[in-house]
């Protein structure tokens, strides 16, 4: 069982599903959650803070959803953080690129609550927590 | 019933930003068309349609995920150089924003959205399959030869193996068709007749756009249904996190500062009165003071918004307008970022959207009269804003035919608002001003794109509201400028407060230009009333006291020049305190006429705010004698 | 559009072998499996090879289900035909869609007789239209399908030749009285041979 205190970056342009990705982590328990408006801000964040968990949007102005996930696999530092990405579109493509680039999981928009346990639960389980 | 019940938040949310979003596409639109090979412009439209068709999916709006989502795969196309753009797919993307912005105004009553013109998403799906709908001329002329039993029939009463289509329309609906024909034939040529007008500049060529040409008329119940919902006030305000940030710690300083009063007169309460105390006492009340100001500006600050938010939704307005009207206007954003009170931005929208509305349709002449006066064919008008000093100056600025002074004159005595004497003493500044008054239009009939049946008069009423004032300024042949001056914000009103007797009164600051002292050999009688002469000026004097109904009591001593509007006159009154801040305070059930509101001084009195505009209507008839009785 | 409406469960299993294949997690090198130190002896080899070959020959029996692996790329034809054939109906569904709303609106008495004769060219060309479309789709079809159990033939005989030649391997290492009791197993052997001969040299 992962520590419900565990801190979360959620990455979107759009207040506005930053706010919805937030709500349904609390619905989840999970109310440590910093918020970052795309790539850049977020590395910035994850560079400096103890984050142990980056969800975040595929597609940003400035630096993507995909850049951020292959510059924290790039970076000694926060290499290992488990990180979730979310696609509008259940492409194969994307979802390809997404396992290649080192992602933990995706999910595709929209989600409920349960849809985002889920996801969180089996790169839980992967990852021993 | 809602069907949102539960998500109120996040939808209030999402409406705002969406709209946000919504309207910088639209004005990214418009830059497109200039550079349609602007990757980056096609990149953030596409970005703006995949964000809000995310969003859309979490509030189940089915509906406008599948419009955001074919016009998004028409921008990938786009953006990939798989498709090229022309004006009629510019029609079609112009068609689907428009959609969604009326999916929004359903939204913000809380209904799913309804299904969009279909007409609109076959468009959409032609330009992605790239194959052109089958043209119906050519396809007719192959495919009809006569050879079944019926069309033989019918074909006996037509024309050269060519099917009788009357008989067979008759056939079809009946004898009493023909009554119908004729009216699907009005309400067709009805709805036609915008549509050519608006393909008017770029010519509507490809099938996907003309199928697209009814769309304008197609929703109409939705659009009546949006209207009021689009007057609902948004009663939520984004504010950046490192402003309430300053607001929270102003507050906890103040608390501390507060902590340190509270110990200051304990140890006076316990007779401590000694110079030492005394000091730290002033010293701690300076200090509040000095908090309590910035947190003053500081809470002020979280109201204020770049008026870009409000602006940015113009350009699409002018341009879509100046189509429909056969003329080529660019809107043109200057000074976005300038802030302004929250509360006055929803108020400027409809006098804004009067005036840009009034500019390409009256202001900018037609392409015919700027070929033959030598000017550029594309029309600019640029909506600028800026702070200058405490007040936000908005212009509308266009390069059209001007506005003739003699011809509004002479159309304000037709139309009896003035009489022929007066129209004779004004200058052109005070004739401009008469486009303001009830009942004025320059034009014969209310043309059908100034919309609404609002009138200027309606717009300068707006602006007054906001304790604003609107100026005209012009040059035929050259243009015109509408000037709007705005108090920074509506919370708080520098006043100059005056005495008349003990009773002290607040005058707005915005209409003194300064204050003179009234000596009875300055004072002249110049037909009948009396005045003084300011810097080779000849102005009214006129006393608080007749204007408010009080009985003079004593001689003047001094005189504030007012100016509101295109009057000044001097304003007598017994004495001056000096310059304040103040927030007024609506009376809530009386309402003297001339007095906006009240607000309290230091000591604890109330004052009476005076409003000028009113005060101003007051028949007064101040005479020389009356002043030094 | 295309490949939106792939299966949910389909995408997840293919994040799943790529996210646990092609990248490597930068987590500490992964100990090297622990590999007798010399496998001199032809008993060991023999051992090995006799579980590798049993657990091929098992893993070749639910080679149904598992369709995707190397021949991606074949597979991925067969899917963009299918998407083609999509495309073709999602063109007759919404042309169908535009022309019943227009003969709709002739019935409401809303189109004048010259709309009306359009309307008639448009659908004629319309139904002249669908045999050419469908007729498309069924071969873009019946390619797809063709393409489908062209692959899995593949797969699965290139998996027995290797069957096959492990179970030479193992019989040629086997203890002499193993090797009488297997037989010979000739390159061309069936699965059911290779079955038995795995038994007899006591796998």
């Amino acid at each position: 069982m992962p520590d419900k205190n565990m801190k979360f970056l959620v990455v979107d342009d759009f207040s506005t599903m930053r706010r919805i990705i937030r709500n349904l982590l609390k619905e989840l328990g999970f109310t440590n959650v910093e918020e970052a408006e795309d790539g850049v801000a977020a590395l910035n964040k994850l560079q400096s803070g103890r984050f142990e968990f980056v969800v975040t949007d595929w597609n940003m102005p400035n630096m993507t959803g995909l850049e951020l996930l292959k510059n924290i696999r790039q970076d000694p530092m926060i290499k290992d953080l488990p990180v979730l990405l979310v696609t509008a579109e259940a492409k194969r493509e994307n979802i390809v690129a997404a396992a290649q680039s080192g992602a933990n999981g995706y999910i595709v928009k929209p989600f409920t609550a349960t849809t985002l346990e889920e996801k969180l639960n089996r790169i839980f389980e992967k990852l021993g927590l | 019933m809602s069907d949102f019940a539960g998500m109120e938040d996040m939808l209030q949310d999402f409406l705002t930003e969406a709209s946000d979003l919504l309207s910088n596409v639209d004005n990214k639109l418009v830059d497109l068309e200039k550079t349609p090979d602007d990757k980056n412009l096609l990149n953030e439209i596409f970005r703006g349609f995949h964000t809000i068709k995310g969003g859309a999916g979490f509030l189940n709006a089915t509906e406008m995920v599948k419009i955001c989502h074919r016009t998004e795969n028409l921008f990938d196309k786009l953006r990939n150089g798989q498709m090229e753009l022309d004006a009629s797919i510019m029609d079609v993307i112009m068609a689907a924003t428009g959609i969604v912005r009326e999916m929004f105004a359903e939204l913000s009553q809380a209904r799913q959205p309804s299904p969009a013109d279909p007409a609109v998403l076959s468009a959409i799906e032609g330009l992605l399959s790239g194959q052109a709908a089958p043209a119906p001329a050519a396809a007719s002329a192959q495919v009809m030869p006569p050879t079944s039993p019926a069309a033989a029939v019918l074909t006996a009463a037509g024309v050269s193996g060519e099917p009788d289509w009357n008989a067979l329309y008759k056939g079809l609906l009946g004898e009493n068709a023909a009554q119908s024909v004729a009216a699907g034939l009005v309400a067709s040529a009805a709805i036609a007749a915008p549509a050519a007008a608006s393909s008017a500049p770029p010519a509507i060529t490809s099938p996907a756009a003309a199928a697209l040409a009814p769309a304008p008329a197609a929703r109409p119940a939705t659009k009546t249904a949006a209207a009021p919902a689009a007057a609902a006030k948004d009663t939520t305000i984004r504010v950046d996190t490192a402003r309430l940030d300053q607001v929270l710690n102003l507050s906890g300083e103040i608390g501390l500062v507060k902590n340190r009063l509270t110990s200051i007169r304990t140890s006076m309460m316990q007779g401590k009165l000694d110079s030492d105390t005394i000091k730290q006492l002033d010293e701690t009340v300076s200090q509040l003071d000095l908090l309590v100001g910035d947190l003053q500006s500081a809470a002020m600050k979280t109201r204020m918004q770049p008026i870009g938010r409000l602006f940015q939704k113009y350009p699409r307005l002018a341009r879509d307008l100046a189509r429909q009207l056969g003329k080529d206007v660019e809107l043109v954003l200057i000074g976005e970022e300038t802030e302004i009170d929250k509360t006055m931005i929803e108020d400027l929208n409809d006098p804004l959207v009067h005036l840009i509305r009034n500019a390409v349709d009256h202001g900018v002449d037609s392409p015919e009269e700027r070929k033959a006066a030598g000017k550029p064919l594309k029309s600019l008008i640029n909506l600028s804003a800026e702070q200058i000093g405490d007040s936000i100056v908005i212009e509308i600025v266009d390069d059209g035919r001007g506005i003739r002074a003699d011809v509004i004159r002479q159309k304000s005595v037709e139309k009896g608002l003035i009489d022929a004497e007066t129209a004779n003493t004004l200058d052109d500044r005070q004739s401009w001003q008469l486009i303001f008054l009830p009942g004025f239009s320059t034009k014969e009939q209310i043309s059908d794109v100034s919309g609404r049946g609002v009138g200027m008069d309606v717009v300068k009423t707006n602006i007054m509201k906001l304790n604003g004032r609107i100026d005209i300024s012009s040059v035929v042949g050259k243009g015109s400028v509408f000037r709007i001056t705005l108090p920074l914000t509506l919370a708080i009103l520098p006043v100059l407060m005056v005495r008349l007797g003990e009773q002290p009164f607040a005058v707005p600051l915005s209409m003194v230009r300064e204050i003179i002292p009234i000596r009875a050999g300055d004072v002249q009688q110049v037909s009948g009333k009396a005045t003084m002469v300011v810097r080779e000026e000849v102005l009214p004097i006129r006393t608080l006291a007749s204007l408010i109904g009080w009985q003079e009591m004593s001689v003047p001593s001094f005189g504030i020049l007012i100016t509101s509007g295109e009057t000044t006159f001097i304003m007598a009154v017994d004495s001056f305190i000096g310059q304040s801040d103040v927030v007024i305070k609506s009376l809530q059930d009386i309402k003297p006429k001339g007095i906006a509101g009240a607000t309290l001084t230091g000591d604890g009195s109330i004052v009476l705010v005076l409003d000028m505009e009113v005060l101003l209507t007051m028949p007064t008839q101040e005479t020389r004698a009356t002043l030094f009785a | 559009m295309s490949t939106d409406d792939a299966n949910a469960d389909d995408l997840e299993a293919l994040f799943d072998s790529i996210a646990g294949t092609n990248f490597t997690p930068p987590a500490p090198e992964p100990a090297p499996v622990s590999v007798p130190a010399a496998v001199t002896a032809s008993g060991d080899l023999f051992s090995q090879l006799g579980q590798v070959t049993r657990q091929l020959h098992d893993a070749l029996r639910d080679i149904g289900h598992d369709k995707i692996g190397q021949l991606q790329a074949q597979a991925d034809k067969a899917r963009n035909a299918i998407s083609e054939v999509k495309q073709l109906q999602d063109a007759l569904d919404s042309g169908s869609g535009k022309l019943s709303g227009k003969w709709q609106q002739l019935m409401d008495g809303k189109l004048s007789v010259e709309e009306f004769k359009g309307l008639v060219g448009e659908t004629r060309a319309y139904l002249q239209d669908v045999p050419l479309k469908t007729k498309s789709a069924n071969s873009q079809l019946a390619e797809a399908s063709a393409l489908d159990s062209a692959l899995l033939k593949k797969l699965a005989d290139s998996i027995l030749q290797i069957e096959v030649k492990l179970v030479q391997a193992l019989a040629a290492n086997a203890p002499e009285a193993a090797k009488k009791a297997a037989g010979d197993v000739s390159s061309n052997a069936n699965p059911d041979q290779i079955k038995t001969a795995l038994s007899s040299l006591g796998f």
